[in-house]
């Protein structure tokens, strides 16, 4: 039989740094989750994204117990990421001086697709490029799709 | 430690961009909520002006926040208040101060954990005990690297060590190594110190028991490589079963020879000698 449901709790935390302090320590600790095994669990299976900022959906049981399931970054941690790589200041809205290039923004939105709510690449994308925009981000370029249409 | 609490009002579809650019500054943990997240800093950071840059992006971004002061308190304490004792056979048992005395264990630890890692009950720990049994420690220099709640040191000193090094780069973690060591009488044989391997004596050991994470593990094994005395035995765990050959691969390459392994659940613990 499934295991009866508490609760479930939405943290974003840096890949290999779960501790104890808040938050992770009061969302779970109140619930009589054993903390520290959490963040045992948590920074063994995110040492490959040491530093990144990862949100993970925790599933904690009415017996205490508790799993968990690590998503990809948010798109506009991809995107600062990205932006950064290429010497922009990145600082939101006030200077659009970070950029990203159409090729950053279809690998994001390949690497979110199982998060976004689109069933297509190029959808997927105009979420990212709506998101970058957001941020002060110019996406150089011309959109592949286009290119494709003038091409055509 | 104290931290203060940002409850930020935001719509949800801004959440991720303030998470990017906060999470560029010493926010490193959030939580999301109906209206919005929580973000997190230590009291003792560079609160004024980190709260002019979070200023800076909320005029920016045109979110909305309150601050709040969350004292130290020791958030594992539900847990800590139930745990039920362990035993790795008749070799050793684990409790809390408020359980009763355990009559059939050779060696008898009491950790009260407030908020550090190692009861007994995470696989890793429970394998570093079991594969300790089958080490001599009689008279030996041990150094346990990422001692959580000091009990490997702790054992290391039952079972006879003549010196324990201990080290933690989380301050309840060494705070809990040096209360549980005297709690359980080893206090003189057990030092325990606070940061990295930087922090620790130039010392020569028998025995290096590190149960951490593999990224430590790995950026760490030349160092204790030196730091063994020839034929020194590494017990090495945190290790997931998924990155037992990395670990092993990378140790080998560091000059140890692998003797042994021990599995529970997805968790490896690795012996290794000093070739």
């Amino acid at each position: 039989m499934a295991k009866e449901i508490s609760t479930f709790i939405k943290l974003q935390v840096k890949g290999g740094a779960a501790n104890p302090a808040p938050p992770v320590g009061p969302a779970l600790g109140a619930k009589g989750v054993n903390i520290m095994e959490f963040c045992k669990r948590f920074n063994a299976e995110t040492q490959d994204r040491a530093g990144q900022t990862l949100p993970v959906v925790i599933t904690v049981f009415k017996d205490k117990s508790f799993s968990f399931v690590i998503k990809t970054p948010p798109a506009a941690v991809q995107l600062l990421a990205a932006a950064k790589l290429k010497g922009g200041s990145a600082e939101p809205n006030r200077n659009k001086v970070g950029s990203v290039t159409w090729d950053d923004v279809k690998a994001i939105a390949e690497n979110k697709m199982s998060d976004l709510n689109c069933f297509t690449v190029e959808s997927g994308m105009k979420m990212v490029a709506g998101t970058a925009r957001s941020m002060g981000l110019t996406v150089s370029g011309t959109p592949p799709w286009e290119t494709e249409a003038a091409e055509g | 430690m104290d931290y203060y609490r940002y409850v930020i009002q935001s719509a949800a579809p801004l959440r991720e961009v303030i998470i990017a650019f906060l999470g560029d500054l010493p926010f490193d943990t959030f939580e999301e909520t109906e209206t919005g997240l929580n973000a997190y800093l230590r009291k003792d950071d560079d609160v004024e002006a980190i709260e002019g840059q979070l200023s800076d992006i909320a005029g920016q971004l045109s979110f909305s926040y309150t601050r709040e002061l969350i004292p130290h308190q020791n958030w594992n304490k539900v847990w800590e208040s139930n745990f039920e004792p362990i035993q790795v056979g008749g070799f050793c048992g684990v409790r809390a101060s408020f359980h009763p005395p355990m009559a059939d264990v050779a060696h008898e630890i009491v950790i009260d954990p407030e908020m550090a890692f190692g009861t007994g009950h995470h696989e890793t720990t429970f394998m570093m005990m079991h594969q300790m049994q089958g080490l001599s420690f009689e008279g030996g220099r041990v150094f346990d690297y990422g001692c959580g709640t000091g009990i490997l040191a702790i054992l290391a000193a039952m079972l006879g060590a003549e010196q324990v090094d201990a080290v933690d780069i989380e301050r309840p973690a060494y705070e809990s190594t040096l209360e549980n060591a005297s709690r359980n009488g080893v206090g003189a044989t057990v030092h325990a110190f606070f940061g990295d391997l930087g922090a620790v004596p130039d010392n020569q050991y028998d025995i290096v028991l590190a149960n951490i994470n593999r990224n430590v593990i790995l950026n760490s094994l030349r160092a204790l490589y030196e730091r063994l005395l020839p034929e020194g035995v590494l017990l090495a765990s945190g290790i997931l079963l998924t990155d037992k050959a990395l670990v092993v691969e990378n140790a080998e390459s560091a000059g140890f020879q692998w003797l042994a392994e021990e599995r529970k659940g997805d968790w490896a613990c690795l012996k290794f000698k000093k070739a």
